[in-house]
């Protein structure tokens, strides 16, 4: 196997990080492509910077249980904080340097989702995004028994509702459907027995914290994938863990993220779902075997996949000094752009690939890049950033494919990265 | 999404050394079906609107905001006063209403209740548009223009080949910053890309057309809801290639002091659609139009303490055009005290079952839901 060139480095990085940083670029570029993915993959711990301020559910609770004016208040403090957070991940986006696992992160909320919208309390959705960052590049087993433990998940999915005699089958259906197998590979009697496994799994409204209350576990045996017993919720994800399905799921999700939104080849599919599951569903190992496939180093697919609107904003920010935007605004940008951190559209998450670009968020996005690379005396900076190389190479860096529109002919090179910027070929990675 | 970030957003610095490439304007073509989709945002009060005046249950959930001097059409079902211009197209027999639309386990939230209509799903797991299903991707027209919102609604959806703007001349100046020159395509996400952005190009370049094309002679009330019906005028009678239009009316979240705000809606509702009527009427193309409205859900029964009500279930929606056939359809949902499911009226008709009929029945495509959800013979 010979050295990564520049191209590749950048393919490799572009796809894995948060945009491509030349620095970031440049230091993996002459290694062996197992070189450069064992760099990768194993960054240092990710910190998850300090909460905004944000008010303890057990202080929101007495506030909207005191009357209909408290309520409202309590109601319009929660959007507030909301905004807060969204705007904290921003910043924590645009600063973090572990953007792999970031970008991990992102992944993992798109997966296990879910939203302010529904869950309503920001102090629940922050301590997920931090479950969600700590385990991002760590251990899927043991990351799925802790989401089913989750406070936010036990609110967003209805878990805290189910209880003996009314079950509430909401968390027990996607963990088969979204989170694990994918739909035919289960029926509804094993919806229903799930839902009754998990009987009982709730929140502690005053602290957030998970509880278990025995006194609403319905403990019949119940037949579940076959099997039959008096089940626990961790033993229902461990049946589901022993299925091959589970680990191929997980592969093609890995797919569709890092390689094409085209349908997978199964054969890949089938040699990572074996290699996550013999390592006991280690992430970075399934990671590593994508990131090493001739699949994910096929021309037919570079600059295929669309950036979503963070790896468009982002990106675009980290890899070059632009005039930062206030972070409200480049919240209200992701929302436009149809990226709303932690209020995705459905427990499905982002639909993501080509359904990014409608005729609404291309606009947002063609006026977004021209405002950032316009010229004015702040992006002069952009100019004395810029490395010192050649042109052929700006052009190898910002874009994954040759550009789409003839580049300016009058020399300059804020005019040709603005080219690059507002070329078509931009908006892919 | 928010309107005015998105203006916002659409109206900075364009883009120097662009030259606009010609896009052929498409020709018009009158005999295509159009629909004119009204939402009524915020939750129509549908006991209000048509109103089922000599029952006795309607009277005691309703003391003070009851109805009383409603326009009597057939079956005990009297139309809201403030529909009053409508009458004549009751007459004609181009005006329908389907009774008690609604679904099971219905959403009482604004948000995920629209979000049930504009996907056809009632599981909260679909982000394309229902008419996306419906309409095949086109290359060279848009199948959908929303006007007044950001939000593509029913339309949304990649492939689903609709624009939404607060207006044509607002639109124009967001379009100026795009790209206008084609680009050799080499994947499919490039192809994608390309056609989003000639159905822009399109839309702008045919909206610019109608700027200056001819205006109906019939007179519109100076409302915001009549002059999005005037411009929807103007698209379709200066033969703009767009099969769905998309207007709506705020202001239908009435918890509190009712009957003054709907009696107003019911007549900016009237008085604007009786002049579409009328303007498409005096340009010969009644036959091809139909104008639908929808809301995300009904209000309660029981009248609140604040003068209003809060938010349903099931609702009666209004269905009018020349080729429509007028009448009552569906059966009023019953409110019998132990009729009602949880306070609220239970729905008698799908909502798919209206999204069907268009399909099959207006714009002779395939019904997706056929196989649980049936057309009705309204048109």
């Amino acid at each position: 196997m010979g050295r990564l060139s520049f191209s590749d480095t950048r393919h490799l990085v572009s796809r894995t990080a948060l945009g491509q940083q030349w620095g970031g670029v440049k230091a993996l570029e002459g290694k062996t492509r197992a070189e450069a993915i064992n760099i990768l993959l194993t960054p240092s711990v990710p910190k998850t910077p300090a909460a905004p301020k944000l008010t303890p559910w057990a202080v929101v609770n007495r506030m909207s249980m005191q009357n209909g004016a408290g309520k409202k208040r309590a109601r319009k403090m929660m959007l507030h904080e909301g905004i807060r957070l969204k705007r904290w991940w921003m910043l924590h986006l645009l600063r973090n340097d572990t953007p792999v696992n970031e970008h991990m992160t992102l992944f993992w909320h798109n997966h296990f989702t879910s939203s302010l919208e529904k869950v309503e309390q920001p102090s629940l959705i922050y301590s997920q995004n931090k479950l969600l960052r700590e385990n991002a590049l760590g251990n899927f087993r043991s990351l799925i028994h802790k989401v089913a433990r989750d406070p936010a998940m036990l609110v967003y999915l209805d878990g805290s509702e189910n209880v003996k005699g009314h079950p509430n089958e909401n968390f027990a259906r996607e963990l088969l459907e979204l989170f694990t197998l994918g739909r035919g590979h289960y029926n509804e009697k094993d919806v229903k027995a799930a839902a009754i496994a998990f009987t009982g799994w709730g929140v502690n409204r005053n602290n957030g914290t998970f509880v278990y209350d025995g006194t609403k576990h319905d403990n019949r045996p119940v037949t579940f994938m076959g099997r039959t017993g008096r089940f626990t919720g961790d033993q229902i994800i461990d049946i589901i863990l022993e299925k091959p399905r589970t680990a191929e799921y997980i592969a093609e999700k890995f797919w569709k993220e890092f390689i094409s939104d085209k349908a997978p080849d199964y054969r890949y599919i089938k040699n990572w779902g074996a290699a996550f599951r013999k390592s006991n569903y280690n992430i970075s190992t399934l990671y590593s075997e994508v990131l090493n496939s001739p699949a994910f180093w096929a021309p037919n697919y570079k600059g295929t996949l669309t950036k979503s609107p963070v790896d468009l904003v982002v990106g675009t920010l980290r890899a070059l000094p632009f005039p930062k935007l206030p972070d409200t605004e480049l919240v209200h940008i992701l929302q436009l752009l149809g990226q709303d951190l932690f209020d995705p559209p459905t427990v499905k998450g982002w639909e993501g690939g080509k359904h990014w670009i409608d005729t609404q968020t291309l606009l947002v996005r063609t006026s977004l890049l021209n405002k950032l690379t316009r010229h004015s005396q702040a992006s002069a900076k952009v100019q004395s950033y810029l490395p010192k190389t050649t042109g052929s190479e700006i052009v190898e860096w910002l874009l994954p494919l040759a550009p789409a529109l003839p580049l300016p002919t009058t020399p300059g090179k804020r005019r040709m990265v603005r080219a690059l910027i507002l070329d078509p070929v931009f908006q892919l990675k | 999404m928010n309107r005015r970030d998105f203006l916002q957003y659409a109206s900075l610095l364009p883009l120097a050394g662009m030259t606009p490439e010609a896009f052929a304007a498409k020709p018009a073509n009158p005999s295509k079906k159009i629909m004119v989709m009204v939402e009524l945002k915020g939750g129509n009060d549908g006991l209000s609107t048509l109103i089922p005046f000599r029952d006795g249950n309607y009277h005691r959930a309703r003391p003070t905001l009851r109805v009383k001097n409603g326009i009597p059409l057939k079956d005990n079902m009297a139309m809201n006063p403030y529909l009053k211009k409508l009458m004549p197209l009751w007459k004609e027999g181009d005006m329908a209403w389907i009774q008690g639309v609604g679904y099971s386990n219905p959403s009482r939230s604004h948000f995920h209740s629209m979000d049930v209509w504009e996907t056809a799903s009632t599981r909260n797991n679909a982000s394309q548009g229902w008419l996306s299903h419906i309409l095949p991707a086109r290359q060279s027209a848009v199948n959908g223009i929303v006007l007044g919102d950001s939000n593509l609604g029913p339309m949304a959806g990649a492939n689903s080949s609709a624009v939404a703007m607060d207006d044509p001349k607002t639109f124009l100046r967001q379009t100026k910053y795009l790209n206008k020159r084609g680009f050799k395509v080499v994947n499919s996400s490039m192809g994608h890309m390309l056609n989003v952005q000639n159905q822009i190009n399109i839309a702008a370049k045919e909206l610019s057309r109608i700027q200056n094309g001819k205006r109906s002679p019939v007179r519109f009330p100076p409302s915001k809801f009549g002059r999005k019906l005037e411009t929807v005028t103007k698209m379709i009678i200066n033969g703009m290639d767009t099969p769905v239009y998309k207007v709506s009316l705020e202001g239908f979240d009435t918890h509190a002091g009712q009957v003054d705000q709907h009696n107003n809606l019911m007549n900016h509702l009237g008085g604007g659609l009786f002049a579409f009527s009328q303007a498409m009427k005096r340009a010969g193309l009644w036959d091809n139009v139909m104008v639908v409205t929808y809301s995300e859900f009904g209000r309660r029964v029981a009248e609140n303490k604040s003068g209003g009500t809060d938010h349903g279930s099931a609702a009666p929606h209004l269905v009018l055009g020349g080729k429509v056939n007028g009448g009552l359809y569906g059966k009023q949902p019953s409110l019998a005290p132990d009729k009602l499911h949880d306070g609220d009226l239970v729905h008698t008709v799908d909502f798919r079952e209206v999204y069907a009929t268009i399909a099959q029945r207006w714009y002779r495509r395939p019904n997706p839901w056929q196989k649980q959800f049936k057309a009705i013979p309204f048109v």
